[in-house]
């Protein structure tokens, strides 16, 4: 399939931060979730897409386009919701059409007031009237205001209200929809991703654990939980995250490992499932 | 700069004017202040008459001190901006191209498809301004002098030629520190402030101690030796002069356009 952004080999180091090697593709027609603990590097990978943070190694393409040599085109082709608004808290909110309109090749002014209309967005109040929920919705606004190829949404769905989430969700599966377009959504909510993600890249401390299509997970994992009799010295470090209670236990582990674990209830895991026990899996190897 | 990238250029600047720290404001305060002083000068001059103690309480230190002022609270303004998120990385090149811009509105900016050059125009266009009102602020203590100057009136020649000899260092001075040397840090304002406390601790030196107006005078005469304070030809060269210093900096702009964002 083609790729809208492709992440080769991608790192960058900070004093007590380190991004190493990060490889992603993000293919048309999909919603690609970014999933990580707090300072994983998902936001540094968003803003080393955007070139607002300088690379220090690999290459970064979208729709095919270098993102530091061909900036102006890229930055066309990506819509942005970043986690906190990036308008200037004073600036009025029909100011921000006028900057959009000198910027962008294709910026629709009447698609921009569509959105503030259908979220009843004042575009005469200042950004900082805005409640958080009001502030990421005039950012999707702009961001879709223009015709982007790609949409890189970081923590978008954190401020909003449950009918609001809903709304931002149906806005992403329609912009896939075309199959020639793609969502790169950076969440802590992994029940969104849950909801609309086709693909999942899980960060930790820096390092890309998995990255691959939700089937592909599922063909690959599985959550079991049982009795604590069940574990054994040959099956237990089989497990990943494996969390023990009185009551039994319950882990991930590879599907391929599922017949060394007798008399447990399986499932298919979910982008929390892997998050967290990746996390804990990780928490114990360290 | 071609319609199109003015327009850009219009576009960030129409946008930064309304959220930045009212650079055009800043200036046109300065320029009114200018000219109502300049007018009450020029009558205090007269009224009061010659070797008055009262034209030099009106004295140029005191315009300058509150250009100063002016000028001072707006660098200061801008240079707390850019170092309320300096534990940022972001858009570092965006920042340091916008002295005049607070470093949220980079964060906006560094997220729109724009062009360096359209970041240095909005610059070079902020600099043209404040050199056209300059010059301006320039022509009309020229024109003042030149009255004054017909109808005898040397105390105001004498204190308002020094004080367009001392602004127009400065404004030099202030000029090549916010095209060279404020992208990022706050050296531009500290060495414009210096030399406003060295020139105004000249201006001092010679209004203060005895025998004060012969002194300006004297001074006076010495730059009159440069032909850049009498007369319609000073403000020829006074116009020259300005239009060289932006020849310099939009070749200096020019230069920077070409340089990598990374």
């Amino acid at each position: 399939m083609n790729d809208i952004l492709k992440i080769e080999n991608l790192s960058k180091e900070y004093k007590d931060f380190k991004l190493d090697n990060v490889n992603i593709s993000v293919e048309a027609g999909t919603v690609h979730g970014l999933i990580g603990q707090n300072g994983a590097g998902k936001t540094t990978i968003i803003r080393l897409i955007m070139n607002m943070v300088k690379k220090d190694g690999g290459k970064i393409t979208v729709c095919g386009l270098d993102n530091i040599d061909d900036e102006i085109s890229v930055k066309n082709k990506i819509g942005y919701v970043a986690d906190e608004s990036y308008f200037f808290y004073n600036s009025k909110i029909k100011s921000i059409s006028g900057i959009c309109a000198a910027a962008y090749d294709n910026w629709d002014k009447e698609k921009f007031s569509g959105f503030l209309k259908m979220w009843e967005i004042d575009e005469n109040k200042k950004v900082a009237a805005l409640s958080k929920g009001m502030q990421t919705k005039l950012m999707v606004a702009a961001a879709l205001s223009h015709a982007p190829e790609l949409l890189i949404l970081d923590e978008p769905t954190a401020g909003l209200d449950p009918v609001a989430r809903i709304e931002i969700l149906d806005i992403l599966r329609e912009f896939v929809s075309d199959g020639k377009r793609a969502v790169l959504f950076s969440t802590h909510i992994t029940g969104d991703l849950d909801k609309i993600a086709d693909a999942i890249t899980l960060i930790i401390n820096g390092s890309i654990r998995e990255s691959m299509s939700v089937d592909e997970i599922e063909d690959k994992y599985a959550v079991i939980s049982g009795a604590n009799s069940v574990l054994n010295a040959k099956n237990e470090p089989l497990t990943i995250g494996l969390r023990k209670h009185e009551s039994g236990f319950d882990a991930m582990i590879k599907r391929a490992d599922l017949d060394k674990f007798e008399g447990v209830s399986v499932k298919n895991p979910n982008a929390e499932n892997l998050l967290t026990y990746s996390i804990w899996q990780n928490g114990k190897e360290n | 700069m071609t319609s199109e990238e003015r327009k850009r250029a219009f576009a960030v600047e129409k946008y930064a004017a309304g959220v930045g720290i009212k650079l055009k404001n800043a200036v046109i305060t300065a320029l009114i202040f200018d000219i109502i002083f300049i007018a009450v000068m020029f009558v205090v001059s007269f009224i009061s008459g010659e070797n008055s103690y009262t034209a030099e309480i009106f004295s140029p230190m005191f315009i300058m001190f509150v250009n100063f002022l002016i000028y001072g609270i707006t660098s200061a303004s801008t240079i707390k901006a850019i170092n309320k998120n300096s534990n940022l990385e972001t858009s570092y090149h965006i920042r340091s191209a916008y002295p005049n811009c607070s470093a949220d509105i980079n964060d906006f900016l560094s997220v729109l498809p724009l062009k360096k050059k359209d970041v240095c125009n909005y610059n070079a266009i902020c600099f043209e301004f404040i050199s056209a009102v300059n010059a301006f602020s320039w022509i009309l203590i020229r024109i003042a002098v030149i009255i004054a100057d017909n109808m005898g009136a040397n105390i105001f020649f004498n204190l308002i030629g020094l004080y367009g000899f001392i602004s127009m260092i400065f404004w030099t001075i202030e000029y090549f520190c916010f095209v060279f040397k404020t992208r990022n840090s706050p050296w531009g304002a500290v060495i414009g402030g210096f030399s406003m406390v060295i020139f105004m601790s000249v201006s001092f030196g010679l209004t203060d101690s005895s025998g004060t107006i012969e002194k300006i005078s004297e001074f006076n005469d010495r730059l009159h030796i440069f032909g850049v304070f009498s007369g319609i030809s000073g403000i020829i060269i006074e116009i020259i002069f300005l239009a060289f210093i932006i020849f310099i900096c939009e070749m200096r702009f020019k230069n920077k356009n070409s340089i990598s964002w990374n």
